[in-house]
């Protein structure tokens, strides 16, 4: 069924790409795709090409995908060997969720980080407490690493 | 003002408990009440000590002077008043100690005691002829050249009893201690209170006591009368372990001779008894307070000088052990507890008991005994030991009862072999066979259940009572261990006097042992912990309760979590697994959001609104889980103590209260399947639908009945419950009405044990009243083409999950139940979905008309019960 299902949202990808992203399998392996962000342009991550590596599980509808960053990314989100804190990817998955809406929803994670629910509590206090510094920093990283 | 939630009321009745706690009498009884008594229990330990001392130099043949009573005989005290203070302290003349008792001076011994007879040897010739003659009638034959019976422990010997009374009476009159009666308080003429006497004197002027107890001692004698075919039934009880204990040495026993005859049993008396397993004898003589049973076994009970000595030295061994190794300080050896006891036997007769075991014949066997590194790992085995001959004497009343050569002990009768201390080694036995082994299976059942109720809507099948009652009542059976524990550690140390009161009643030894514990804990006492940690460092018994504790516990633990994770489910519905066991709880803050989706949606359909307002009922009510576990955890741990101490407490009943809250409680303990069965009424349960194994069923009530059977069938329980059959019965009849209606409703359906009518009024009250039992929801509804086309075109089906598109152009949908469709288009069309010859069963709606495929959703609902398309939750298959 996952095998089934993975071909088809492939096709749906190609047929009709989202805005920001693309996603497509490594080889011939379709459990292992590789996707591709791009920093959204109100975000401090514009210009950025931020790539992730997405594992599906045997069970894939019923069970949600690994998601992590490839890039490095300075978000409270995104830990730094880019592990995502997205409730979607845990607990909140469903199976009526495809990988182009779970991209969508990192995209607007870029935009919009959950400070309060953080990964890196770190980054997540200086997001509260010092915006400027937090948007200098993700966009210094975005030049130096996604770019 | 704090909060009174049940916590508190719980700590509360816990503290009720221990300060009501029973025991009152023994706390009377240990404590002289006044100088008087105080002045006794000095008197009687010195005496006890003296005679100890002369008993560890005494020689054979030497007559039994200073160790044959604590005082002397009623009729010397009678005749003698004058001289009786002035002998008490007198002066022995060839040694210049202090000594008390035999001989008073210018007394004739010779009606009462034989203090001449050459051959030792208290006893009429005809008896000693009986027991020792050489020409092959005499009772005991034993010699070394045969091997015999390693040990002899806790167990029953019956046997017919011919009686023969002996022409010649010859009566052995014993002294007779006045120990308790103390002289009414009068007053002077000048109205002075009467001082109480001085330690070490007695008072000796009230005749009329002394007369009423020698009347007293002969209505005794004449209660016991023993038909031509009584039968006589004498039950080991207990054994005393002493550390110089070796293979060969003398065992020390305590019984009971009981006789039965064909209306009635009664108790004939309590009996010290002593086997020799080098020559296999068997002897016994009365624990009275005339004189120490113990220190007349050499005199009365060998007849050449090795055994003498040998019989004397074990005992100074054993004597040594049981009074004056616990407790250094030898005035505190005897209690007046002893004294009451001492006190009241003073007025029975006594029996001596000479009997001889068969000694063993199997040549294999004799290897066996032989080895001595064998006879370390006698335990577990059972050895058929029979008795041969026997013979009972009674100096009081000159009765002598006989075997016939033939009928004596016709039945074999089953000894256990047990090296140590073989009491407690049984009840460990016992408790391991018939408690402990069916919680073990017992657990293991349940988890492999617990591994088969993997899917939410499978845990919904399960009345969270039913898991209840399993788990309280298990920690019913862990208050017990815990109860075990306590008397296992306090039982043999802490009462320094191995007095067989204990012996006959373990309930008393129970509630005494509650009571030492009560004293540490409020009095800390240190000699009292001093003897509990050293029981606890030198007997493996105790470890064997305290380790069967730690495993209840857990098993428990584990019950309780199932539980937890049942509730959890219930109000989740999310799954539980083996894993699940060893994880932590999950947090509940997910379910607040689906709890507002739920709102949302329920506006826009009615339909749906009633499924949807139960679970949002649910998952307001919840809380979090961990913190639900770790509360119910708590209290069952508590529980566990409560019922020890309630077990305690019910033991001190009168006996129909006991009786009453034994059986309620074996009751519950029995009716654990009710509550699934109405569960399962409810629900209607769908038989195909559930996993609830029938070997869990049927294993669980086995491993309940076992432990009933043991406290109820079995004579020698633990807690020495009242063997009842009636209502062993009874539970065996509740037990197997559960496991087959169970059964049945697992084969033919949930309701299928309930007439129409009830299942009418069922429906009835669950249609109008009661929200929080569930309907089924039926998902299998038809579905409309409207619904069908959601997602995707007008044309076509496409299922959320596996994302495959079914033409539904083809398909005859409609509102009303489809009926023929065309199969083989179906089969073109779902490709990888079993195939079914009914459309709607190929679909599945959600209350919140989702529609899916029937494998995809249901796969998904395995998992967790919320809809994958608007996170609604769903009510479970």
């Amino acid at each position: 069924m996952s095998l089934k299902r993975l071909t088809k949202e492939l096709k749906d990808l190609e047929n009709d790409p989202p805005t920001y992203c693309s996603a497509g399998p490594v080889g011939d392996d379709l459990y292992h795709w590789q996707a591709s962000i791009m920093g959204p342009p109100d975000s401090p991550f514009a210009g950025g090409v931020f790539f992730l590596s997405i594992t599906f599980p045997p069970d894939y509808p019923f069970k949600p995908p690994k998601v992590t960053f490839e890039t490095k990314i300075y978000h409270p989100n995104i830990s730094d060997n880019g592990a995502i804190c997205l409730d979607i990817l845990k607990g909140q998955w469903s199976p009526a969720l495809t990988i182009a809406k779970v991209l969508l929803s990192v995209c607007s994670l870029l935009t919009d980080a959950n400070p309060d629910d953080p990964l890196v509590p770190a980054i997540a206090n200086i997001y509260k407490t010092n915006r400027e510094q937090y948007d200098a920093t993700a966009k210094e990283w975005t030049k130096k690493f996604a770019v | 003002m704090a909060r009174i939630d049940s916590n508190t009321i719980l700590l509360l009745v816990f503290f009720i408990f221990f300060v009501v706690l029973p025991g009152e009498d023994s706390n009377k009884d240990n404590i002289p009440d006044s100088e008087y008594e105080r002045n006794q229990l000095v008197m009687i330990n010195d005496l006890y000590l003296n005679e100890f001392n002369t008993f560890q130099t005494a020689k054979y043949k030497q007559p039994l002077l200073n160790i044959t009573g604590f005082l002397y005989t009623i009729d010397d005290l009678v005749d003698n008043q004058n001289d009786y203070t002035t002998s008490l302290l007198r002066n022995n003349s060839n040694t210049n100690e202090n000594w008390f008792g035999y001989p008073i001076e210018n007394k004739n011994y010779d009606y009462t005691f034989d203090v001449d007879h050459q051959d030792n040897n208290y006893l009429p010739q005809n008896i000693l002829d009986r027991i020792y003659s050489k020409n092959g009638n005499s009772i005991w034959k034993g010699d070394l050249d045969h091997v015999y019976h390693n040990n002899v422990s806790s167990t029953t010997l019956r046997g017919l009893f011919h009686s023969r009374k002996i022409q010649d009476e010859f009566k052995i009159h014993m002294p007779i201690p006045q120990l308790m009666k103390q002289k009414n308080q009068t007053l002077d003429p000048d109205g002075n209170e009467q001082k109480s006497p001085k330690q070490g004197s007695f008072f000796v002027n009230d005749t009329v006591l002394f007369q009423q107890s020698m009347d007293m001692s002969k209505e005794d004698s004449n209660l016991i009368n023993f038909d031509i075919s009584t039968t006589i039934k004498l039950e080991i009880n207990e054994y005393f372990y002493y550390p110089e204990y070796r293979p060969g040495s003398l065992q020390f026993l305590s019984a009971e001779l009981t006789k039965s005859s064909a209306r009635f049993t009664s108790l004939i008396s309590k009996i010290l008894i002593v086997y020799d397993s080098q020559t296999g004898k068997l002897f016994g003589i009365t624990n009275s307070g005339k004189f120490h049973g113990l220190f007349m076994i050499p005199q009365l009970f060998t007849n050449n000088e090795n055994d003498f000595n040998r019989y004397k030295n074990d005992t100074v061994n054993f004597v040594n052990h049981t009074y004056f190794q616990t407790n250094k300080n030898q005035n505190n050896t005897f209690t007046m507890d002893d004294l009451f006891i001492l006190n009241e036997r003073s007025f029975k007769p006594e029996y001596f008991l000479y009997a001889q075991t068969r000694p063993i014949s199997d040549s294999y066997e004799k290897q066996r005994f032989m080895n001595t590194i064998d006879l370390n790992n006698l335990y577990g085995k059972d050895y058929d030991l029979e008795i041969e001959d026997m013979l009972i004497y009674s100096p009081n009343f000159g009765l002598s009862l006989e075997s016939t050569p033939s009928g004596i002990f016709s039945e074999k009768t089953k000894f256990k072999g047990v090296l140590g201390s073989l009491y407690p080694m049984f009840l460990q036995e016992s408790t391991m066979k018939y408690v402990t082994l069916p919680f073990i299976c017992h657990s293991i059942m349940f988890l492999l259940q617990i591994s088969k109720l993997d899917s939410p809507s499978e845990l919904n099948k399960i009345s969270i009572d039913f898991l209840k009652v399993i788990t309280f009542t298990d920690c019913f059976v862990g208050g017990i261990f815990i109860v075990l524990a306590i008397v296992m550690t306090t039982y043999s140390e802490l009462t320094p006097n191995p007095s067989l009161h204990y012996t006959q009643n373990t309930t008393r030894a129970v509630v005494d042992a509650f009571m030492k514990v009560k004293d540490l804990v409020i009095n800390g006492n240190d000699e009292l912990i001093h003897d509990v940690s050293k029981n606890i460092r030198t007997t493996q018994f105790s470890w064997f309760a305290v380790n069967v504790v730690l495993f209840m516990s857990m098993g428990i633990s584990i019950e309780t979590k199932v539980l937890v994770l049942c509730i959890q489910s219930q109000f989740l519905e999310r799954s539980i697994s083996w894993l699940s066991l060893f994880r932590r709880f999950t947090p509940i803050s997910t379910t607040r959001t689906q709890t507002e989706n739920n709102q949302s949606t329920s506006e826009d359909n009615n339909e749906t609104s009633e499924e949807n307002n139960f679970l949002t009922n649910n998952t307001e009510g919840s809380e979090d889980f961990t913190l639900l576990y770790s509360k119910i955890q708590g209290r069952i741990y508590t529980f566990m103590v409560l019922f020890a101490f309630a077990i305690v407490f019910i033991y001190s009943m009168n006996i129909f209260l006991r009786h009453l809250i034994c059986n309620l409680i074996v009751l519950t303990y029995t009716s654990l399947f009710w509550p699934q069965i109405f569960r399962f009424i409810l629900i209607d349960l769908d038989p195909l639908t559930t996993n609830l194994q029938k070997r869990f069923i049927v294993v669980t009530a086995l491993t309940r009945l076992i432990p009933v059977g043991f406290f109820y069938l079995k004579e020698d329980n633990f807690f020495q419950h009242e063997t009842s059959k009636n209502w062993f019965i009874v539970y065996l009849v509740n037990v197997s009405v559960q496991v087959c209606l169970l059964l049945m409703q697992l084969k033919y359906g949930g309701r299928c044990i309930i007439s129409d009518r009830v299942e009418r009024i069922i429906e009835f009250i669950l249609s109008n009243g009661n929200k929080s039992i569930k309907h089924r929801y039926n998902y299998s509804k038809a579905v409309t083409r409207d619904q069908l086309a959601q997602l995707g075109d007008k044309n076509e089906f496409v299922c959320p999950i596996c994302m495959d598109n079914d033409d539904i152009i083809h398909l005859k949908v409609s509102n009303d139940v489809s009926g023929g469709e065309d199969d083989t288009e179906e089969t073109q069309l779902l490709e990888d979905s079993n195939i079914n010859d009914q459309q709607e069963e190929n679909y599945m709606i959600t209350p919140c008309n989702h529609v899916y495929h029937h494998d995809c959703l249901s796969y998904w609902m395995n998992n967790k019960l919320i809809c994958p398309v608007c996170r609604n939750n769903l009510p479970p298959l």
